[in-house]
């Protein structure tokens, strides 16, 4: 009742009284006998009651509505709440797990560089370079649902970012007798999270290495379009993909029509992710193809890189 | 040259230890890990290969720690890849930062590196390739010349002479010298060898220093 009082207050109260008053008043100046007044007033009162008593279980009712509402929004909440903390507690965990097992795997490769027996030793380190490969790429998954949390923009030469890609890749590169391109990038620069570019370019490279023909070859290239723009493009000559796929490269799951015996990397992750995380940092990635003959991966920059780096 | 390594699993740090005992180092790895200060003190390394996780405090403490009675060269090694962890690690007082699982070629780089700067150390080991040949940081000497190795020509005849005594396969060639950058082809690698085995002849005459082992690849006689 005295929410209601609160709520509605000086109107009802107010209003009635003014009416009263204007009523009394009118009749007394209308020279309606006292008692008639009196009587008419009365029944006015009964009335003005009756709807106030209505008013009140409107609001009541009006109230309790709203009530139940802002309970199921705050059940919303808490459990979407719930969620978040779930998926971060989970991530963390992957993590965590993902740093504990990179320590038996350090022990892991020193020991085969110590095997007697070379072949088995040069058998142990390739199982053990697609382990390393297979955490590198989970790791950072795990991040990009939080990816917010966890970028740095910096200054990056496309020169060191492609090193890094390919230095990564050594072992599978050097043992698939790959040639590498790298002089067109010069001293290309962007602004972008190292860390995630080399993811990008992780993916890519595993795909080239994955569908490569005979005299595998991979080249990058970079030019500044335009202040605003650089174009940073990786191209393989291996069997490329048939036009029709092409827009389903990035898409999950994506394994293609060509599956390759000892396969390396068949998740069909690798593009997604990289499109992803593009997608995040806000490069755009393309890719071209001819069947057969080439796949050319371009990523484009879209930022004042010029005012940027200035500022640096 | 003693080195210090703080790692809390037992088999890696055996591995660290081997390893730096390969490359000509001693070592020593950490057991009282609630007393790393006063073990280090007890040692007395040159250098500390120090890993960030673990028990009872964090290689970010122990660096600090150390930072207080010494000037020694601290190497990270983290399984962690934050570039928050490189700073802190920088701003612990540490010289360098290495991730799990870490390239063991990467390492010894880092070590002879991070050695060199602090005490003006250098391998200056003589390494006699034939009679009256050898080789001294980088120069081949012979009875009456010598010639300055290529940085790539460098690494090969380290790597060669270091397994003596065995084949060095193509493909380990090749990763040491992509690990520094150069990513030569199997060709290339041929056109290298070639090109060393010609300024080798130059200093030491007719004796073949390299030999092919063919389908694998090469070794130092």
């Amino acid at each position: 009742m005295k929410e209601y009082i609160k709520a509605r207050g000086r109107l009802p109260a107010g209003g009635a009284a003014f009416l009263f008053f204007l009523l009394f008043y009118f009749g007394y100046l209308c020279g309606v006998p006292q008692a008639d007044l009196v009587y008419f007033e009365v029944l006015c009162a009964i009335g003005a009651a009756i709807l106030l008593w209505a008013d009140v279980r409107a609001f009541r009712k009006r109230r309790k509505e709203e009530e139940t509402r802002r309970q199921q929004e705050e059940a919303w909440e808490n459990g979407l709440e719930e969620i978040k903390r779930e998926q971060r507690e989970a991530q963390d965990y992957l993590t965590r797990w993902i740093h504990e097992v990179k320590v038996p795997l350090a022990a892991l490769k020193l020991q085969t560089e110590r095997c007697p027996d070379r072949e088995m030793g040069g058998q142990m380190k390739d199982s053990i370079e697609k382990i390393s490969g297979l955490l590198r790429t989970m790791l950072l998954y795990s991040k990009t649902g939080q990816m917010e949390n966890d970028v740095e923009f910096e200054k990056v030469f496309l020169k060191e970012a492609a090193k890094e890609a390919v230095k990564n890749h050594s072992w599978f590169l050097i043992r698939e007798h790959f040639q590498i391109k790298m002089e067109d990038l010069g001293e290309c620069a962007v602004y972008t999270d190292r860390r995630w570019l080399v993811y990008i370019l992780d993916q890519i490279l595993g795909n080239a290495v994955k569908y490569c023909r005979d005299n595998p070859e991979i080249v990058f290239g970079a030019e500044q379009v335009s202040p605003q723009r650089v174009r940073f493009w990786i191209e393989d000559n291996g069997t490329g993909v048939a036009q029709e796929e092409l827009p389903w490269i990035f898409d999950r799951g994506y394994t293609g029509g060509q599956s390759r015996e000892g396969d390396y990397r068949s998740t069909g992750m690798g593009l997604y992710l990289a499109a992803r995380a593009a997608r995040r940092l806000g490069i755009r990635l393309e890719a071209l193809s001819e069947e057969g003959k080439w796949t050319r991966i371009v990523l484009t920059f879209e930022q004042n890189i010029t005012e940027m780096l200035d500022g640096m | 040259m003693k080195l210090y390594i703080v790692e809390d699993d037992l088999t890696l740090a055996g591995e660290l230890v081997r390893l730096c005992g390969r490359w000509g180092f001693e070592a020593v790895h950490a057991l009282r890990f609630r007393e790393i200060q006063e073990e280090f003190q007890e040692v007395r390394p040159d250098l500390v290969l120090m890993d960030i996780n673990l028990p009872f405090y964090d290689g970010f403490y122990w660096c600090e720690k150390i930072r207080e009675i010494s000037r020694v060269p601290v190497l990270f090694l983290s399984s962690r890849d934050q570039n928050a962890d490189k700073i802190m690690g920088m701003a612990a007082g540490g010289d360098d930062y290495m991730e799990k699982p870490f390239d063991p070629e990467l390492l010894l780089v880092k070590i002879r590196s991070m050695l060199r700067r602090a005490y003006e150390y250098r391998e200056s080991q003589r390494t006699v390739l034939a009679e009256q040949v050898f080789l001294e940081d980088g120069v081949v000497y012979g009875p009456d010349h010598k010639e300055e190795l290529t940085p790539s020509e460098r690494k090969i005849m380290e790597v060669l002479i270091r397994e003596r005594g065995r084949t060095v396969t193509r493909e380990e060639l090749m990763q040491v010298l992509w690990n520094t950058d150069e990513f030569v082809t199997d060709a290339s690698l041929t056109v290298l060898v070639s090109r060393l085995r010609a300024r080798l002849a130059r200093v030491a005459g007719d004796r073949e220093l390299i030999g092919t082992k063919k389908g694998t690849g090469y070794y130092i006689r």
